[in-house]
């Protein structure tokens, strides 16, 4: 196990919502240096994943209003209110129980896209399918310059 | 008389709504609603039949392998296609560890804090050095305000029961379980490849075979899952049940019960399934053959465009929205009859299933329970709230029990010279399939129809359409709406009465509803941000 950990969170069957995912299988093979998790959902079966890592990076869709067309954002954990349902776990959730018990990786981020189209089909939008190049540029320019 | 509306239920899979009538302390009518759409079979038309069982893991992050078990299934039933002994048992591990993971997740997580209170545990004066760190953890996670999964809770409800102690002590296990719940998903991931959505049961087989590593990880994650339910939660079932006894005589609701079997012991041979199929109708000793000819789905008081009651071969996803109304159309799930039968599915359905077939193992566990309990000789007290939760408990001592078993076979079989993980196939032109299996929460059903060797019709039928179903062309109320009437409501503003009978059916809503409106094409997005 690497102690830094990549996953992608989305629904691959819509669209550019599973961008997290594809985008991840995208830019593999430049990752040596980390664990990566094409999780899809986040789940509480993700406890186990991410458990005692030093540093977690979350990429994930955007929402499609965002001003932006990338984001990076740390996760705090402080005060996060949760509710209770296996479903609708989401980071922030999984954070304030990492903290619950005293399992909390060190450093959190998200990395989120902004999607063209979300809707129900398998892939991409051509137009996110163009961009996955200048993408992959982005963020490893933000994994070099983001300090764990 | 009072109308009481939750909604949404929280600490269940999705969205449901519930309404009850109550009058004079108790229920007197309930309508339980779906109220998510989702579009997985209309996704599945014209694509590859063998895409399925991925896309079909998908209708859920927190079930995906049954979904996925299924629906190989069925096209291993089109095909005509029997997986090797191997890949059968490795199939029967991975769902294993998913039934251990759910059990665990609702005895704790989602059904625990219904009788465990919170506000009380912090009221414990505990000796032990283990439990005042408990204490103190729980008490700073409290004033820094997040009381996250707990503050749904009706604390300080006259039905909360247990003294401060043991609230502690459960507090200090459902701690344990959160931990526990994901080894079991890390114990999908050794053989599945990964999870959620486990990807190394293709029909046919296995994509690759299980490496003797891998056996000796899984063997020994295992023995810690086995400790933690025979020593921990078997405990907390002890302990709990007789401070709420009274639940055992609430909460029964159709009193018919239908399983399609689940864990192989052969290839396909439902019959000889470790939990076998059948069906247990009310008033009758008999158990009957579960057929899924006898399967139909109404749908008058549902959301949709037709209205003659289908079996799923030939079923349809065609939505039509209406307004809500419980006197006419009030739920996105379809209502599924047997021979025109409500039926409930889910673990007390195939416990009581086994011990009418004189399932030896189950027998033993269910007599030893009710001996405990003091009720020797009378199963009649599990058809009720606690049986439900018994019957998860039971069926998690009685799972892990084999699990153990199951991977000596297949230590066994993979050191026979030649062994085989695949069996190969060819997608049928034509052809229908189904496949009938058990998720932890109860029956589960994949219908495929193929024709120019794509999919033509793909329908689900999943254990919570049969359990939180509305009513259906007779005016009959689903089981989660049956098993509701007569429940006592202390207090119409908190109904935490209410919540335990929904929650001891465990509903999940994300797979039970499975359409989106095609014409404003509006779909709840569950984000993780």
């Amino acid at each position: 196990m690497k102690k830094n950990l990549i996953v992608g969170v989305g629904n691959v069957l819509m669209g550019d919502e599973g961008v997290g995912v594809y985008f991840l299988q995208f830019i593999a093979p430049e990752l040596k240096d980390f664990d990566i998790l094409p999780a899809g959902s986040v789940t509480l079966s993700t406890l186990s994943e991410l458990e005692n890592r030093d540093c977690v990076i979350f990429i994930d869709a955007l929402k499609e209003d965002f001003p932006e067309e990338t984001a990076l954002f740390e996760v705090l954990g402080e005060n996060i209110p949760l509710k209770f349902s296996a479903h609708e776990i989401g980071i922030s959730e999984l954070v304030s129980l990492l903290q619950l018990l005293d399992r909390k990786p060190r450093k959190i981020f998200v990395f989120g896209i902004r999607p063209f189209s979300v809707s129900p089909r398998m892939g991409l939008s051509e137009e996110m399918e163009k961009r996955l190049p200048e993408l992959k540029r982005k963020f490893l320019e933000m994994l070099s310059a983001v300090s764990f | 008389m009072a109308r009481v509306v939750i909604d949404p239920i929280t600490r269940i899979e999705g969205h449901l709504r519930i309404e009850v009538e109550v009058s004079r302390g108790r229920v007197k009518d309930a309508w339980s609603s779906g109220t998510l759409f989702r579009g997985i079979e209309i996704i599945l038309k014209g694509r590859d039949p063998r895409d399925a069982w991925l896309v079909t893991q998908r209708i859920c992050g927190v079930c995906p392998v049954p979904h996925g078990l299924t629906s190989v299934f069925a096209l291993e039933d089109a095909a005509g296609v029997k997986p090797p002994l191997p890949a059968v048992i490795v199939r029967n591990l991975i769902e294993g560890t998913q039934y251990l993971h759910s059990h665990i997740l609702w005895f704790y997580h989602l059904n625990g804090l219904d009788y465990v209170d919170i506000v009380s545990a912090l009221k414990a004066s505990p000796k032990e050095k283990s439990m005042k760190q408990v204490k103190e953890k729980l008490a700073a996670f409290v004033k820094r305000g997040q009381l996250g999964p707990f503050t749904n809770g009706y604390w300080g409800h006259p039905a909360y029961k247990l003294p401060p102690d043991i609230n502690l002590v459960v507090v200090a296990h459902y701690l344990q379980a959160l931990e526990m719940q994901a080894k079991a998903s890390k114990l999908t991931a050794i053989f599945g490849g990964k999870m959620p959505m486990h990807m190394n049961t293709p029909p046919g087989g296995l994509t690759k075979p299980p490496t003797a590593e891998e056996i000796k990880a899984f063997s020994e994650g295992l023995k810690e899952l086995k400790a933690f339910v025979n020593n921990v939660m078997y405990q907390d079932l002890l302990t709990l049940a007789p401070y709420y006894l009274d639940w055992a005589g609430i909460g029964k609701g159709v009193g018919n019960y239908l399983s399609w079997g689940v864990f192989d012991s052969a290839p396909a041979s439902p019959e000889s399934r470790f939990l076998p199929p059948g069906v247990l109708l009310k008033g009758k000793k008999r158990l009957e053959k579960a057929s899924p000819e006898e399967v139909k789905e109404h749908v008058k008081h549902s959301f949709y465009r037709y209205s003659r009651p289908l079996n799923p071969a030939e079923g349809k996803t065609e939505p039509g929205f209406k307004k809500h109304d419980t006197e006419k159309t009030y739920s996105w799930l379809k209502a599924p009859r047997y021979d025109g039968k409500p039926m409930e599915v889910g673990p007390l359905a195939r416990v009581l299933i086994a011990y009418h077939k004189n399932v030896k193992p189950v027998k033993k566990e269910v007599d030893a329970l009710l001996e405990k309990l003091g009720h020797k000789g009378n199963p009649g007290i599990l058809q009720s709230v606690l049986g439900r939760i018994a019957a998860r408990v039971i069926e998690s001592k009685l799972i892990v029990e084999e699990m153990e078993k199951w991977v000596a076979d297949l230590e066994k079989e993979m050191k026979k010279k030649g062994a085989r993980v695949y069996t190969g196939y060819k997608v049928p032109k034509k052809g229908e399939g189904i496949g009938l299996w058990e998720a932890p929460r109860g029956a589960l059903g994949h219908w495929i129809r193929i024709k120019n060797s794509k999919i033509e019709n793909y329908q689900c039928v999943v254990p919570t359409t049969w359990n939180a179903s509305p009513r259906d062309d007779k005016h009959q109320r689903g089981p989660l709406e049956e098993a509701l009437v007569g429940t006592p409501v202390h207090d119409p503003k908190k109904p935490l009465e209410v919540l335990r009978v929904v929650h001891s059916f465990d509903p999940c809503i994300a797979c039970a509803v499975h359409v989106i409106d095609p014409r404003t094409n509006e779909v709840y997005r569950i984000r993780a941000v």
